[in-house]
């Protein structure tokens, strides 16, 4: 169990925001699945590692939107 | 033992979500149903019995924090994981208060989510084991289908053991339930004559005009309807063992033809001028304390002194509770072998019902609780809900045998009766029919024959 993040306060009040962690939720989700399921020295787990960087940046970005949108 | 694998129920929302944990769990080895959530899902809930959902909190129709709500409620054995994309603290306490295992936050972490499956399979596993073990020491710890660890029983066990040779005449004392036939078979068996024939008899379950004709047979015309002549069961069973079941509800004129058959072997046909020699060692069991018939004159004293010659007593079950476990598991094993289910067990709170349950019908009634809820079950775990369906309203205060009434204050055919107040009386006690009898105000016996005329037996 973990300390709630600011993003966490901002997606729980915002439908909109709330569908869009849940996507990239998804994408991180996969890309974690995918990497654990690829062998080491795959050269494909590279291009997953980016996908999975950017789900987690792009879900760190979410209270910036947030306020974008405000 | 029959085997499957968990069952994990996924509930979000989001097609996506559902589909990247029924990918992991899948790998986790687990079956996944899943699930989008709303009202459709309470519906389904008491039949999808999975053994450990995971609940996206934040869901439009119903929220995962009702969703364990409910859950708690119909299967409190059921492990919750919660996931959410805004983990406050306050919403985990609140999880976690209602008795969510754990509470995730999204993106998920499947390290995190990998120890709480292995968690579940092994609680699941845990269980299993158990119940093998209970399973396998009931095995070593019975004794001629009779199971019992209790010093009592074990105790019992070594005195039918050291009569069986030589005991000619026993009486077995205990409530309805306990196991008296099986005492008397356990006698047979280990005794002289166990190649011979064991013949029960019911002396509640015989109209009293025939209670002669049946023990000690008939000639041709002797009675109206007597059109050939008939063996009774003491000639049937000479060499062997006659057993005689509520021996208590015995008239008192046959009473004094069954003392002359145990002092003497002579047995006269009803009809007949001569008699004839058996040699029948007689077990006589009753549910009734006969000392106190003996004094209103409804069992005579000298049969009395003849019958309890060796006089073997047999716990009620609520006094050797302890027990309880290895009889579950014996019985879980016997009916699930039976109607091909993979039951391995029960569950905690299932077996809090059973330790606590009053058992007026004893060992019989446990087994018959454990035959239903075993139909009715459709997992790998005996649930607490299925077991407090069958035994309905099990806390009520135990019907425990009572002192005898002088017979002539029993009703002997009592009040007018229909089949489904006499359905619902012994559904009530477990299908217990002596407690049946007392709930209905009317004899075992008449409680036989209704029994017989709505064709129940």
């Amino acid at each position: 169990m973990t300390k709630s993040s600011p993003a966490d306060v901002i997606v729980r009040h915002d439908p909109l925001l709330h569908a869009f962690q849940n996507h990239l939720s998804a994408i991180v989700g996969f890309c974690d699945l995918l990497l654990r399921e690829l062998p080491e020295g795959d050269s494909k787990r590279a291009d997953v590692l980016e996908m999975h960087k950017a789900g987690h940046a792009a879900i760190a970005l979410l209270p910036q939107l947030h306020n974008r949108m405000r | 033992m029959a085997d499957r694998r968990p069952r994990l129920l996924v509930v979000d929302d989001e097609p996506s979500i559902r589909a990247l944990v029924q990918r992991f769990a899948e790998r986790e080895e687990f079956d996944v149903i899943t699930h989008e959530g709303g009202r459709a899902l309470l519906a389904q809930l008491a039949t999808l019995k999975p053994d450990a959902a995971l609940l996206d909190r934040n869901m439009p129709e119903v929220g995962g924090l009702d969703i364990l709500r409910i859950i708690r409620e119909v299967d409190p054995e059921c492990q919750v994981i919660l996931m959410t994309g805004d983990a406050t603290v306050e919403s985990a306490i609140e999880a976690v208060k209602l008795g969510a295992l754990d509470y995730l936050r999204k993106p998920l972490d499947f390290e995190r989510l990998g120890e709480l499956l292995t968690t579940v399979r092994y609680s699941i596993e845990r269980r299993q084991r158990l119940m093998a073990a209970d399973s396998e020491l009931a095995s070593r710890i019975e004794f001629c289908g009779m199971i019992g660890r209790d010093p009592g029983m074990q105790e019992l066990f070594d005195l039918i053991r050291r009569l069986a040779p030589h005991a000619r005449t026993a009486l077995v004392i205990g409530e309805t339930g306990t196991g008296k036939e099986l005492v008397a078979r356990a006698l047979h068996k280990l005794g002289p004559r166990h190649d011979r024939k064991f013949i029960a008899f019911n002396c509640s379950a015989v109209v009293e005009t025939l209670f002669e004709s049946e023990l000690f047979g008939h000639t041709r015309g002797a009675f109206t309807g007597a059109v050939e002549a008939k063996a009774g069961l003491f000639e049937l069973a000479d060499g062997g063992t006659l057993f005689l079941d509520e021996v208590g509800e015995l008239p008192l004129a046959v009473q004094a033809k069954l003392l002359r058959v145990i002092e003497y072997g002579d047995v006269q046909r009803v009809g007949a001028s001569e008699s004839k020699r058996v040699d029948v060692r007689i077990i006589a069991a009753t549910n009734r304390r006969l000392i106190n018939e003996v004094a209103v004159g409804g069992f005579r004293q000298d049969l009395y002194y003849r019958l309890n010659v060796i006089e073997i007593q047999l716990p009620p079950l609520r006094d050797r509770r302890d027990d309880i476990p290895y009889l579950t598991a014996a019985f879980i094993k016997e009916f699930a072998a039976r109607f091909g289910k993979p039951l391995a067990g029960v569950s905690p709170g299932a077996e809090r019902v059973l330790h606590d349950a009053p058992w007026p019908g004893n060992v019989r009634e446990l087994r018959n609780v454990i035959e239903r809820a075993c139909i009715l079950s459709d997992g790998r775990i005996l649930h607490e809900r299925e077991l407090l369906s069958v035994l309905g309203n099990a806390g009520r205060p135990p019907v425990v045998a009572t002192a005898p009434q002088p017979r002539s204050a029993e009703p002997e055919e009592g009040p007018e009766l229909d089949r489904q107040t006499v359905e619902q009386a012994l559904q009530r006690v477990g299908g217990n029919r002596s407690a049946a009898a007392r709930i209905l105000r009317i004899s075992r016996r008449a409680l036989y024959r209704r029994l017989d005329s709505f064709g129940l037996r």
